[in-house]
């Protein structure tokens, strides 16, 4: 199944924008009732406040789940999940097959990734049996869960590695963190996640023939390290009427990611890092902004990710596939498009595509 | 540092992160009154802990909501004085 391989191609990036779009000043006031009638003292209570209108501050959207402060227990969140799932494939399906009917494009592999919610079957076989005769019998289908934000990117790189018998796969990234907002939280870190994240869905569509699809972006590289020893606890999931964004701490979580992040960027070579387009992984406008500040990169580098996160917020797995569309469409032919990923475990994801077509 | 020094910085930075915009002295000027993005904040406190020559270990992002708090900019500068002696 693995072996030695020839390049493979982006053929085609498809993005889902589903649900309601909601800024940050109409969260912060249904947050800011919330956080009212919460029982804490006085003392807690006005710290969570003045740090949800850090988090929420300026103008920001993010797609979510329709109703979901009517999400309060374990049954109507994992509906809510199941559900804003199929609206997204939906949406995804509908830009698939147009692109690869007139070709009678079959794919050999389906890999697909959500890290915000649990379902069986999974997405693998939920878009399969909306893509009809596109995808065989006998195609991998295949799960990826619980690998966070970095997991569109590992279902890439896993793509790449497969032997040259599989011509066309699907990669397909669904996030739907809204169905996990927790109003009645008193953490801190809980209603960072709750600031931070938005819904979201992207595909890409890999063979190995650069003259398909819409456009070809050669997978040039990608590299992926772990860092579990160090940053296991970093980022992880919390119970209570469902799955909570938890950080280890919430006061050094930037510096802490920072820190990995720079450690396994330190060996790489400064063509790479000097180059002018950036897909990144917008955890948060702070890790976002220092992390281009400590590898020297450039506001108009910087541009494609903050702007992704003012429209959409952090759509974990889904936002670098957004991001690295928005690019391939303006940068010229031949250009190089960095990667970089880094999420739960801990790990980080990088390398480059070249715009061929 | 003291918070006049520190205050003096900030001045510094708020001409420099908004140059199109006269605020004449911002001593007195709520912060979210300038700062008015996340994105205006986060460049605000990366250059203030330059001109600070901070230590790797410290940053300033420990006072952030502070800065989504309606204080004036001399107020933040004497928690910046107050965080930093605490810290260094």
């Amino acid at each position: 199944m693995f072996g030695v391989l020839e390049v493979r191609y982006i053929n085609g990036i498809y993005k889902a924008v589903t649900g309601e779009t909601w800024s940050n000043q109409d969260l912060l006031s249904h947050y800011e009732q919330a956080v009212d009638v919460l029982s804490v003292h006085h003392d807690e209570r006005e710290k969570l406040l003045a740090s949800l209108r850090f988090f929420l501050l300026g103008n920001r959207t993010r797609q979510t789940v329709p109703d979901w402060m009517a999400l309060t227990g374990f049954s109507s969140r994992a509906q809510a999940f199941e559900a804003g799932v199929a609206v997204a494939l939906d949406a995804l399906v509908g830009q698939i097959l147009n692109a690869v009917t007139s070709s009678g494009v079959v794919f050999d592999a389906v890999l697909t990734t959500t890290s915000s919610g649990n379902l069986m079957p999974g997405l693998s076989y939920r878009i399969t049996t909306r893509l009809g005769n596109h995808v065989r019998s006998d195609s991998m289908l295949l799960d990826l869960g619980n690998v966070g934000c970095t997991g569109s990117v590992k279902a890439l790189n896993l793509a790449n590695q497969l032997d040259l018998s599989f011509k066309n796969i699907l990669v397909v990234s669904v996030e739907l963190p809204t169905t996990l907002i927790n109003l009645m939280a008193t953490d801190v870190d809980i209603w960072q996640g709750n600031c931070t994240f938005g819904d979201g869905a992207a595909a890409l569509w890999i063979s190995d023939d650069v003259a398909q699809g819409s456009t070809a972006l050669a997978l040039e590289q990608i590299r992926y390290i772990q860092k579990a020893q160090a940053g296991l606890g970093l980022i992880r999931w919390g119970y209570d009427d469902y799955y909570t964004f938890r950080l280890a701490d919430e006061k050094t979580f930037n510096k802490d990611v920072r820190g990995l992040v720079a450690d396994v960027l330190s060996g790489v070579n400064d063509e790479w890092l000097a180059r002018p387009h950036w897909a990144i992984h917008p955890a948060g406008i702070a890790l976002l902004m220092r992390l281009g500040r400590k590898l020297g990169l450039s506001q108009e580098a910087m541009k494609p990710s903050i702007v992704h996160y003012n429209q959409f917020s952090n759509m974990s797995s889904v936002s670098i596939l957004h991001i690295l569309s928005d690019l391939a469409v303006n940068a010229p032919f031949g250009a190089e498009i960095n990667l970089l990923s880094m999420g739960a475990g801990f790990n980080v994801m990088y390398g480059y595509v070249r715009k061929e077509r | 540092m003291v918070g006049a020094d520190i205050l003096d910085l900030m001045k510094k930075q708020v001409a420099s992160l908004k140059p199109d915009e006269n605020w004449g002295d911002v001593s007195h000027v709520s912060v979210t009154e300038v700062l008015k993005t996340s994105f205006d904040v986060m460049e605000f406190v990366m250059n203030l802990e330059e001109d600070l020559d901070l230590k790797e270990d410290i940053d300033l992002e420990a006072l952030a909501p502070k800065f989504a708090q309606n204080i004036t900019f001399e107020e933040l500068a004497v928690e910046v004085e107050n965080y930093l002696v605490a810290e260094i």
